[in-house]
């Protein structure tokens, strides 16, 4: 600032009704200050206008389009009043002018140089932009911007811009705020690209670090990638950016992981794909006893590894018609010397819409728990009896043994994982609650039921 | 067929596989002449040399390094740019949410998962694959109509859920006009609609279960396309291979992905191409690379009559037959 420019008159010295113009201004009565600086703009007569220099008309023109934009924000916050938005570009323009004409004059003058009004000026227009141009505001933006950087430098419209980004950021009501953000922080980019390295890399990189973190959450398919994309492009311009450096550390050990598990996917599938179609070639040639009774085996073992890997990946469930006795039958020989069993309903080849492997599961899970608790607690195997109801036309499986029943602490919890009434060592807890996701994908449930049997414990199932 | 042994081109970057040597044994004992290759290039290559019936190509993720070709996706993709008839079959068990998606979309004859198998019928991978190679060889695709000029101009909005529906509604309007009048009806309500009097059928739902009332519906709406075009969006997720696959195998015009919040642009870009005989992309963006590289260059005026596609995907015609240019 050059202070040996000396200060222009004020404007009141050499119009005194200017005080009356200021007075609802200063109140912040701004329909009042728009109205009174409206009239005062069509009557000032020749004789004043013909004293009034570069100065002034920034001075009138400043409170002009902030009265302006005070009415516009204040009557209608979201839709646009068209004469009003004229109103203050005009204004605004009016105001430029005066600056630039005095830059070009007398460039050394003080008072433009000044940047209080530019400052909330600027301000304004970005944000009347964002208000009332929704998808539409960008270019308009950054050509405003340009003008303030041009005549103020570009310090000025930047940190303007800067500030903007980040109100729009926490602006989460705004339904555009995100896609604004982005549109903003790339205008910053896009103007601070050929400034001073050195000045502007760390703004930068952290308006990359934004842009990253914006990407990040919109949960896209690309979005990691994108992501990642801007945080390497941030430390590649400030390589002690910690922010990028952490984000992208976490990203790709993210990317890491998920890429293992996709690789032991593949090769899980293709090597039971290949198990199988090795057995399908078996079961073509002439076996001789008692090979058909193993291959079955082996096929039966590499259905339930299938259906585990469906399971822990969630994979929905494949329905089909699937004959439920037919499906408990083929389970029990496994428990048939240590535990009678009473089976009923479900005859004649009644089905039930569900997945195979998901039912094998469950029922499988539900049997070697009560097994564990026959075991447990002592029972001889000549007392050990569970009852399997197949109401298939209620939708419905009971189990119900008599090994003592679940501890009543237990009770509430017993479908969460890691929850067990066993020793740590015997098994991992994760048995009910895999029985409980397994039903979940089968669109069903599973409970205990009220009340529990006298020396035993009963589920139900239920499917839908 | 009864003529002559159909032929196939087999690829796959893992020839030693178990389940790829029992694929080609069995479709060699079934009657076609498979030709086996490891690597996209050679499937390519092979493509330009030979005349196939069906291209099975594995999805072959682990030499995309290696492989300037891309992976299986992105050949069928150039495969059918070249014809759009040609009929490819992807058989694989990598491949991710994106291949299924861009696999429909690029119109894949089948996508068979190398672990999947059939729990109604009881076939598994190979036996499946062997019936889609049966089906590409002896069915004749439909004859594509465009969507809006002999349809009435009417679309089917089926799923139900609301929060899908503005946004869908909006696109269907911005991409076909305002004029176009939208019913909207549930999944489970397919059964009792005459779906042959729209001209497009839009299905949109996050999931969809296997279960066989789902199925049936599903497999109705596909199967009256080209006449309604059909397009169908559902969330791009992992768990759901087996109803994602199973659209994609029934040829929609479009699948979309429902987590990706450009989908209502997507869907309005997907009408558009849907008013062509068959559709924008698929027609227009040949690979000119892969042309120039067996000396194959196009006509100028053929070069001149894509151009005359206009943005909206009306041909605009000379000035005599201006009324029927539409807008």
């Amino acid at each position: 600032m050059n202070m040996n420019t000396p200060p222009p008159p004020a404007l009141h010295t050499i119009d005194p009704r200017w005080q009356e113009i200021l007075a609802p201004f200063r109140e912040g009565d701004y329909p009042d200050a728009l109205a009174a600086v409206r009239d005062y703009v069509n009557t000032v007569t020749p004789e004043v206008r013909n004293r009034f220099l570069n100065f002034h008309y920034s001075n009138i023109y400043n409170n002009y389009a902030v009265s302006a934009y005070h009415v516009l924000t204040d009557e209608n916050p979201l839709q646009l009043n068209q004469a009003g938005w004229d109103e203050f570009l005009q204004a605004l323009e009016q105001f430029i002018c005066a600056n630039e004409q005095e830059k070009k004059q007398q460039p050394a003058a003080a008072w433009w140089q000044d940047s209080r009004f530019a400052t909330s000026l600027l301000d304004h227009v970005l944000d009347l932009l964002l208000r009332y141009r929704p998808g539409q505001w960008v270019m308009e933006a950054e050509s405003w911007i340009r003008r303030f950087m041009a005549i103020w430098g570009e310090r000025l419209a930047l940190d303007v811009l800067l500030k903007a980004m980040h109100n729009e950021r926490i602006n989460v009501l705004r339904p555009d705020y995100v896609a604004n953000t982005r549109n903003l922080a790339q205008i910053y980019l896009r103007l601070t690209e050929t400034l001073p390295p050195d000045l502007y890399r760390h703004p930068r990189s952290l308006v990359m670090d934004i842009l990253s973190d914006l990407a990040y959450f919109t949960g896209s398919t690309q979005a990691e990638d994108e992501a990642l994309e801007w945080v390497e492009q941030a430390l590649a311009i400030n390589p002690d950016d910690r922010f990028a450096r952490q984000r992208r550390k976490d990203i790709q050990e993210r990317k890491g992981v998920m890429e293992q598990i996709r690789r032991f996917n593949h090769d899980a599938n293709t090597a039971i794909a290949g198990l199988i179609s090795t057995l399908t070639h078996l079961e073509h040639l002439s076996l001789s006893d008692p090979a058909p009774t193993l291959v079955e085996k082996i096929r039966l073992g590499l259905k339930r590894i299938h259906g585990v890997h469906r399971l822990v990946q969630k994979q929905e469930a494949g329905f089909v018609n699937v004959v439920v006795r037919q499906e408990v039958e083929r389970l029990l020989p496994d428990y048939e010397e240590q535990i009678r069993f009473v089976v009923s309903g479900g005859e004649d080849g009644a089905t039930l819409e569900t997945d195979q492997d998901y039912l094998q599961i469950v029922l499988e899970n539900l049997l070697r728990n009560a097994r564990e608790a026959f075991d447990r607690r002592q029972i001889p195997v000549s007392e050990r009896l569970i009852h399997i109801t197949l109401d298939l036309p209620g939708h419905r499986i009971l189990l119900r043994d008599n090994a003592g029943g679940i501890d009543p602490n237990l009770k509430d919890r017993i479908f969460e994982p890691y929850v067990s009434s066993k020793a740590v060592k015997q098994n991992t807890g994760l048995g009910l609650a895999s029985v409980r996701e397994a039903m979940t994908l089968l669109e069903g449930r599973i409970e205990l039921t009220d009340p529990q049997p006298a020396n035993g414990a009963e589920f139900a199932l239920y499917f839908s | 067929m009864s003529e002559r042994n159909p032929k196939i081109l087999f690829m796959d970057d893992e020839p030693t596989s178990d389940i790829v040597t029992h694929a080609v044994e069995r479709l060699r004992t079934a009657g076609f002449v498979v030709d086996f290759v490891e690597t996209m290039s050679e499937a390519i290559e092979a493509y330009y040399q030979k005349y196939y019936d069906v291209f099975i190509l594995d999805i072959d993720m682990s030499h995309q390094a290696a492989d300037q070709e891309g992976d299986g996706v992105k050949v069928l993709k150039r495969f059918i740019s070249l014809h759009n008839q040609t009929r490819v079959i992807l058989f694989s068990g990598a491949g991710t949410v994106q291949h299924w998606f861009q696999a429909a979309n690029a119109h894949c004859y089948a996508y068979v998962h190398k672990l999947d198998n059939d729990p109604t019928t009881g076939e598994d991978s190979i036996e499946i694959l062997l019936r889609q190679v049966r089906a590409a060889t002896t069915e004749i695709g439909p004859p594509m109509i465009p969507l809006g000029v002999l349809a009435p101009t009417k679309v089917l909005l089926i799923g139900g859920d609301s929060e899908f529906d503005a946004p869908a509604r909006t696109a269907i309007h911005a991409a076909l006009g305002e004029d176009w009048v939208i019913d909207a009806i549930a999944l489970d309500q397919v059964h009792t609609t005459e779906l042959t009097a729209y001209g497009a059928l839009v299905l949109l739902q996050r999931t969809f279960s296997t279960r066989a009332t789902v199925c049936e519906a599903l497999a109705k709406v596909l199967a009256v396309a080209p006449q309604p075009q059909t397009l169908i969006g559902c969330e791009g997720r992992d768990q759901s291979r087996p109803s994602i696959l199973y659209i994609a195998n029934r040829h929609p015009f479009r699948l979309l992905e429902l987590s990706d919040s450009a989908w209502p642009q997507r869907l309005q870009q997907a009408l558009r191409d849907a008013r062509l005989w068959y559709g924008k992309p698929e027609i227009f963006e040949a690979d000119m690379d892969a042309l120039r590289r067996i000396h194959i260059t196009l006509p100028e005026d053929i070069a001149v009559q894509w151009e005359d596609f206009d943005d909206d995907g009306l041909i605009t015609f000379d000035e005599e037959d201006a009324e029927v240019s539409g807008s």
